[in-house]
């Protein structure tokens, strides 16, 4: 790992725990569909993370094509977007690393998804989605989604080898209530 | 690591996610159709990356290099570079552990890294902005 890539994990954990600690009511940059609120009971000792209410969590996230999705498209294609269902994968987590993928799902026909198999309680887990569509007769899709953050006075997305950094994170609760 | 066959199983990995990914085949659909675009993929580089330090924390780290040139002219229509970075384990941690944990780390890195190159070159749609950003 180079000092400038240790010096950007330190960055980014850093500055998104200082940006969340001063009360920055700004909601994080992300790359993808960013996920709407989880049903949960409150926030960990790790700030990015939520704690869920149940190990078969609903996870939602925004639909696509999202309002800013058709302001970038200058030249009106996602007009032509058939057929959005969504890609979702959860990770078993080991510190900030996606250890194991436990949980995926494709053709999923809305933003949203009631986890069908228990995950482990007291468990760390990444998740993250993504869009799939038709696009002129091609089978397309949007970037999996990542957090990034901001600084003082900029957005920091991670690079792409190091986006699952940004990966969303949610840990089950203690009990194995469903 | 050279008895790992990265680039061997990396070229297996990637013709696998094309048959499943795209309607695009691995190989030639037949003799007798011209090639108009040949898909090159070289794994630039591969191994255990880490800092200078005693019993550093190492990650299995694999880079590969894409391009799709037009075999005509031989002109390069497409080119990207993509890495994938693995969870760090310190230094002992390779050392004690046998030869399979490389290999499976080896494994998946080809695999996600397989993935995310047919999704780069055949799926992913970047709207007019984001497109305009990366020329």
């Amino acid at each position: 790992m180079t000092l400038a890539r240790r010096y950007w994990i330190v960055g980014f954990l850093w500055l998104t725990l200082a940006s969340i600690g001063t009360g920055c009511a700004r909601p994080l940059p992300a790359v993808g569909l960013r996920p709407l609120p989880l049903l949960m009971r409150g926030w960990t000792r790790d700030p990015l993370t939520r704690e869920l209410d149940s190990v078969k969590p609903t996870l939602r996230w925004e639909a696509f094509p999202r309002p800013e999705d058709l302001e970038a498209d200058t030249e009106g294609r996602l007009a032509g977007v058939r057929g959005a269902t969504y890609e979702l994968r959860i990770w078993r987590a080991e510190g900030d690393f996606p250890a194991e993928l436990v949980y995926a799902r494709a053709g999923l026909p809305e933003p949203v998804h009631t986890v069908e198999t228990p995950l482990a309680p007291d468990t760390l887990y990444l998740w993250t989605v993504r869009a799939r569509f038709e696009l002129d007769g091609h089978s397309r899709v949007n970037q999996w989604g990542f957090l990034g953050f901001w600084t003082f006075r900029s957005t920091m997305i991670p690079p792409p080898d190091m986006g699952h950094f940004g990966y969303y994170r949610m840990k089950t609760p203690k009990t194995m209530k469903q | 690591m050279e008895e790992l066959k990265v680039p061997e199983i990396f070229g297996r990995c990637v013709s696998d996610r094309l048959r499943e990914r795209t309607s695009t085949p691995g190989d030639r659909v037949s003799s007798d159709d011209p090639v108009s675009t040949v898909l090159e993929v070289v794994v630039e580089q591969f191994g255990l990356a880490g800092p200078w330090l005693i019993n550093p924390p190492l990650s299995f780290v694999l880079t590969e290099r894409t391009r799709l040139i037009r075999a005509s002219d031989g002109t390069e229509l497409y080119g990207h570079s993509l890495t994938y970075r693995g969870r760090a384990r310190p230094l002992d941690d390779w050392v004690a552990q046998n030869p399979a944990t490389l290999r499976e780390e080896a494994e998946r890195a080809c695999s996600e890294l397989a993935e995310r190159l047919v999704d780069e070159v055949f799926l992913l749609y970047l709207p007019a902005k984001e497109r305009d950003a990366e020329r």
